[in-house]
């Protein structure tokens, strides 16, 4: 299982300071958990970028507007994946404000329930991309594994493969779009 | 391995061109609203002592007010006793003797009054001359000791008579 990508920040003392509304404490919050709340909604969302990206602004504006002390790092994400899956929910409505009664039941079931949990979207989520990685022609994945995995310099890249370097990023750019699309279409087929 | 997956998840849903331009206006969007709520929660607070204040003034004021004149008169005019009934352990109650109890006396016909008269005087004086009077012809002689005692002797010799002022 994966370990929390916060999990050596003190949670009691960052509420306890963007409760009082302290904007270092904020900036501290964001860096921590925006990927992590973007991918949880994500997930959530089915892989609709649009719905996600919404969601996640919704989600932080009722963070900032209900923000309180909490004891625990644990405590601290599932109230942030009820918020989220709240603010999801909204947004939900509002788009689909003519399905209404259908939309009522629909959030009762995605808030009131247990949603997907942290670990399960995470998982969800990495083995899309393990999927799509490894579904990808042989010479595209071994650009990734070596900018990603092997951590290779870009020049290096390029000298290998005998090109320029802004030759390699745009090949680069090319790749995690195609990566995107299809981790996209993985989650909205699940 | 797991970080390798981050940094490469997120590379691939940031926005192709600007990675983090999203990323940046929302920070900026989320920090404006945390000025915001912060502005809001100073108001609200301000409100709430300037509600306070008022209020304040108000008590201070009416507690600076001279008493009523009623209320000092009934102050100077009386002083307030408060009574309360005594503790069964506090009282003494009396009741009636018993006929055995009782001494009664009556006037007894058996008992002699005696009365005394201080001026009942029976006899009278007489003076040294009326002594030698009374001595007649039998010769006798008075002989003073004292100023207040003498003896009457008689030349007979058998007799004499004492006798004390």
């Amino acid at each position: 299982m994966e370990a929390p990508a916060n999990a050596l920040t003190d949670v009691p003392q960052l509420t306890r300071r963007m409760r009082a509304g302290e904007e270092a404490a904020y900036l501290e919050f964001y860096h921590t958990y925006y990927d992590r709340l973007f991918r949880y909604l994500l997930v959530v969302a089915a892989g609709d970028l649009e719905r996600a990206e919404e969601a996640l602004e919704a989600t932080l504006l009722r963070v900032v507007r209900y923000i309180k002390v909490f004891p625990a790092e644990d405590i601290f994400w599932n109230w942030l994946t009820v918020l989220a899956r709240s603010a999801f929910s909204d947004q939900s409505r509002r788009h689909r404000r003519y399905l209404a009664f259908l939309e009522r039941f629909t959030r009762h079931q995605l808030v009131e329930g247990p949603g997907p949990e942290s670990p399960t979207a995470d998982a969800r989520l990495f083995s899309a991309l393990e999927r799509t990685l490894a579904a990808l022609p042989e010479d595209e994945r071994t650009l990734v594994e070596w900018k990603y995995f092997a951590h290779r310099p870009v020049r290096e890249i390029a000298e290998e493969l005998q090109t320029s370097e802004k030759a390699t990023e745009s090949r680069l750019v090319r790749i995690r779009r195609k990566l995107k699309g299809a981790l996209i279409a993985e989650l909205k087929h699940e | 391995m797991n970080d390798d997956r981050d940094r490469l998840l997120r590379d691939i849903l940031a926005e192709p061109g600007e990675p983090d331009a999203r990323r940046d206006a929302l920070l900026h969007r989320t920090l404006r609203n945390v000025r915001r709520r912060r502005t809001l929660l100073q108001l609200r607070r301000a409100g709430s002592v300037l509600l306070l204040l008022p209020a304040m003034v108000l008590l201070v004021w009416w507690g600076q007010l001279p008493p009523r004149p009623q209320a000092v008169t009934r102050q100077l005019v009386y002083v307030l006793v408060r009574t309360e009934p005594l503790p069964p352990s506090a009282l003494i109650q009396t009741q009636p003797f018993g006929p055995s109890g009782v001494i009664a006396s009556a006037p007894s016909r058996n008992v002699n009054r005696i009365a005394t008269r201080p001026e009942d005087r029976r006899y009278h004086e007489i003076d040294d001359a009326a002594l030698l009077a009374l001595a007649g012809t039998n010769g006798a002689v008075l002989v003073r000791s004292g100023p207040h005692s003498a003896e009457l002797v008689f030349a007979s010799g058998t007799m004499t008579a004492h006798a004390t002022d």
